[in-house]
């Protein structure tokens, strides 16, 4: 099938050339279902922690967009804060999403966006709320939970 | 983020595969034209891959450097308007349409089917296979990149998928859901979810909980009604009972509804019962019920027998009454006739003995129409059929009725047929076979799906009015179930869009599309490279060009094709009526002259016996293979094989045996040759 080798391709490539702070393996060989263990950025607030991400990639791949989950749990406006811990960025919305996106490109988008989060794009609104007007706060609770769940 | 330009020499950016053809869009983008044709043709979006941006048209070209501008209108070798591509030269449109042809998933078969039906029925008979008819109907793929299943793979791609982690061919596909309370299987979790949606019930206070997520359904209004006994708090008043479903979610809220709606309401029983429900074994639910039965509804005092009564009422008329009545409905059907079948009169005794006979096939259905009655009728032309229809005095009413509704049905099998009377002959004669039990329902519809080039609305009309006359029940049974059957089958899938416009493709691809292209092609989505098929391209070409565009009809063309081009039919779901070149050219010595026109063009391969296989030329006269595509010569599991008169396996072998030939030459050493395809959408 077609997605198959695109699917393939795209797997040697991170391998040889990972993204930025970030370690890829497939869960039990299975090239659909993708582990991604994401070094927090240096230059947010998640810094010293290590997020794992579980990327599922539909049958329909690349024509229809991969679902992407934090298994770590992350205080942030853009993941849901329940045991999925998905997150939804613009480009992975079905009517966003071009085929020719590629996991890697995911993973930059995911690390900017946990450098700066989007609280107008966010799913978790009370998170929004606090990002934007109790930045503080906001910053202490995200540091607690990378203490707390991304160690 | 975004990979805006495509590198067409590192293979095509969405599949990673090699590009044979690229498409090029109006923002300049290049990818492989199975992706955009996918996109196109499967997904139904018209963007560009790369860019989203809406493409209403795109160039399939195999032009590397070119800029969408410098393309002209003039320089296409066709452009199809349905699906939005020019195709800049002829080998790339063959090669795109290949794909959109009902192809045998098999690899090494090169067969393509009238439609879903058609391959489902191939794979089983030919291939001892199944298809899973979920992916047939949702999977946005090729049809030759379906699976084949035996009946355990089947069950287990249903239950637990086929996915196989690690291999090279895993699919990562996990099964079809099953609802849990109707025991049926959806295509995905999203199909699962409707269904559950549109016929199970959920719990508003249970998802209030848990935010929707992870739902619980009910099988219905009861399970959910006791579910609502035995987990939440509803209101026992008989009004709010009526109302379904005024329930809370805690004894407090309960009650203050409770003083609030029915301050007198309740009886000081209730009440106090409401009082002292035990909430650790709250199971009410049962005991309500009983109270409903027993006492509420039954002291209605509803009679039982209130609905027998008009189901009955029939019985006591007397003899008389009934008689009375039939005669009225006989008649009054009788005064409509003439507005409702304004055409001409059609046979008026049973069709069904009329197609026993073929030799009167070769009359018209004006001149058999008049036949008892009025013979000077037969000098006049269609416009007889304003006159009254009054049947021979002798028969009798029941007769009469039974004649209109004969008429009725050759009425609309000849305006369908477009008073072709070789093809009512055909109509007639398996008609005739279907009553004989010589062909089975099944096959009688097949029969009319490659007789008839109509919607499966029209042919739905005429099957059932065609049903109404057979006085066999369990002919008409067989029949009207085989109909179902086949609609169950067929319209829920989706339909391949074709080109558009009077494009004949069968010309272009029926009688040149040899099987090596479309084996090439299905390897081309295949996840292995390319097979050394390529090779076999120059002969399919140069064979197609033979054809093309549009064939030079024989002048023996004496069957009345003039049937009206009918609308375009790509999009439909039956056969349709592309092949109507070819079946033009099937003439008393079909094979012949045809195989000879190609080959004189075909240089590459010398002198090839002009004689064709025998099998193939079977000609039922008066079969013009509207429908009908595959043969498969001195193939027992042909299921046309069954059908009168051999017409399905006959008619594609005009046009189809030079290539049969040719790849015998060639060497291919496929057992199946006399396999082939001409091609037809539908």
């Amino acid at each position: 099938m077609a997605a198959n080798k695109r699917i393939m391709k795209e797997l040697g490539d991170v391998n040889t050339n990972p993204p930025p702070g970030c370690k890829i393996t497939t869960k039990d060989e299975d090239i659909y279902n993708w582990d991604v263990s994401m070094d927090g950025p240096d230059d947010s607030i998640y810094k010293g922690g290590k997020f794992t991400i579980a990327i599922v990639l539909p049958k329909e791949y690349p024509f229809k967009p991969p679902t992407l989950s934090f298994r770590t749990k992350i205080y942030h406006p853009n993941v849901t804060n329940d045991d999925r811990g998905a997150m939804c960025l613009g480009m992975l919305r079905a009517e966003e999403w071009k085929p020719p996106n590629k996991i890697a490109d995911v993973l930059k988008l995911v690390r900017a966006v946990l450098s700066a989060p989007q609280p107008d794009d966010a799913v978790e609104a009370g998170i929004a709320d606090q990002f934007k007007n109790d930045r503080k706060g906001f910053d202490k609770t995200a540091q607690d939970w990378v203490k707390k769940y991304a160690k | 983020m975004t990979r805006v330009e495509s590198n067409v020499d590192d293979g095509c950016i969405v599949c990673s595969n090699p590009i044979d053809h690229a498409s090029l869009t109006p923002c300049n983008h290049r990818y492989c034209t199975i992706c955009s044709l996918r996109m196109r043709a499967l997904y139904k979006t018209k963007a560009c891959a790369i860019c989203r941006t809406e493409a209403p048209l795109v160039i399939f070209t195999d032009e590397k450097e070119r800029k969408f501008v410098e393309f002209n209108v003039g320089e296409f070798y066709r452009t199809d308007e349905n699906m939005g591509i020019a195709y800049e030269q002829q080998a790339i449109f063959e090669d795109t349409v290949v794909l959109l042809r009902y192809n045998c998933p098999d690899p090494s078969c090169d067969v393509a089917c009238l439609g879903w039906p058609d391959l489902h029925r191939h794979v089983r008979s030919a291939h001892q296979k199944q298809m899973c008819d979920l992916c047939a109907r949702n999977k946005k793929v090729f049809t030759h990149e379906h699976e084949l299943f035996t009946q355990q793979e089947l069950r287990k791609h249903e239950k637990y998928g086929d996915d196989n982690p690690g291999a090279v061919d895993q699919s990562g596909f996990q099964g079809h859901p099953e609802c849990g309370f109707c025991r049926k299987r959806f295509y995905g979790e999203d199909e699962l979810y409707v269904h559950c949606r549109d016929s199970h019930e959920r719990c508003h206070l249970c998802d209030r909980r848990t935010g929707g997520r992870n739902p619980q359904y009910y099988l219905d209004y009861n399970a959910l009604e006791q579910h609502f006994g035995k987990d939440h708090f509803p209101c026992l008043d008989n009004e709010c009972l009526e109302k379904k479903f005024v329930v809370f979610d805690s004894e407090m809220d309960l009650k203050a509804h409770q003083l609030e709606n029915h301050p007198n309401g309740l009886s000081k029983d209730a009440r106090r019962d409401a009082r002292r429900v035990d909430l650790s074994s709250f199971d009410y639910r049962p005991q309500y019920q009983e109270i409903r039965r027993g006492g509420r509804r039954g002291g209605r005092g509803r009679d039982p027998n209130s609905d027998a009564i008009p189901a009955t009422s029939g019985a006591h008329m007397s003899r008389a009454e009934l008689v009375h009545q039939r005669q009225r409905e006989i008649q009054s059907a009788q005064s409509t006739t003439p507005r409702t079948f304004g055409g001409q009169l059609t046979a008026s005794e049973p069709h069904v003995q009329s197609a026993q006979r073929p030799a009167n096939a070769a009359q018209s259905p004006q001149i058999r129409n008049a036949q008892p009655a009025f013979p000077a009728l037969n000098e006049q032309p269609n416009t007889n059929g304003s006159s009254t229809p009054r049947p021979a005095p002798a028969l009798t009413p029941a007769e009469q009725a039974r004649q209109l509704r004969h008429n009725a049905v050759t009425e609309r099998a000849a305006h369908l047929l477009s008073n072709d009377e070789a093809r009512l002959a055909e109509f007639r004669s398996r008609i005739s076979s279907y009553r004989n039990g010589t062909i089975s329902a099944s096959d009688l519809i097949d029969a009319f799906f490659s007789l008839f080039d109509t919607s499966s609305a029209e042919l739905g009309k005429l099957i059932k009015e065609l049903a109404d006359i057979f006085e066999i029940t369990t002919k008409r049974d067989a029949l009207l179930k085989a109909w179902n059957d086949w609609k169950a089958i067929n319209e829920d899938y989706p339909s391949l869009p074709g080109p558009s416009g009077p494009t004949s493709a069968a010309g272009a691809l029926g009688s040149g599309m040899s099987g090596s292209r479309v084996l090439r092609l299905k390897s081309a989505t295949a996840p292995s490279a390319r097979s050394t098929m390529g090779q076999q391209r120059s002969w399919g070409a140069t064979a197609a060009s033979a054809n093309n565009p549009f064939p030079v009809l024989p002048a023996s063309n004496n069957k009345g094709t003039a049937t009206p081009a009918p609308t375009p039919s790509w999009l439909a779901l039956r056969p349709a009526s592309s092949s109507r070149p070819i079946s033009a050219k099937v003439s008393p010595a079909p094979s012949r002259s045809q195989s000879s026109a190609n080959l004189g063009r075909t240089d590459a391969f010398p002198a090839l016996p002009a004689a064709a296989k025998p099998t193939s030329t079977v000609f039922t006269p008066g079969y013009t293979g509207a429908g009908v595509i595959r043969q498969s010569v001195g193939s027992g599991v042909n299921a046309w094989a069954g059908s009168a008169g051999g017409g399905g396996g006959a008619n594609g072998g005009a046009s189809s045996v030079p290539a049969a030939a040719g790849d015998a030459d060639v060497g291919k050493g496929k057992g199946r040759k006399g396999k082939n395809v001409v091609f037809k959408w539908g």
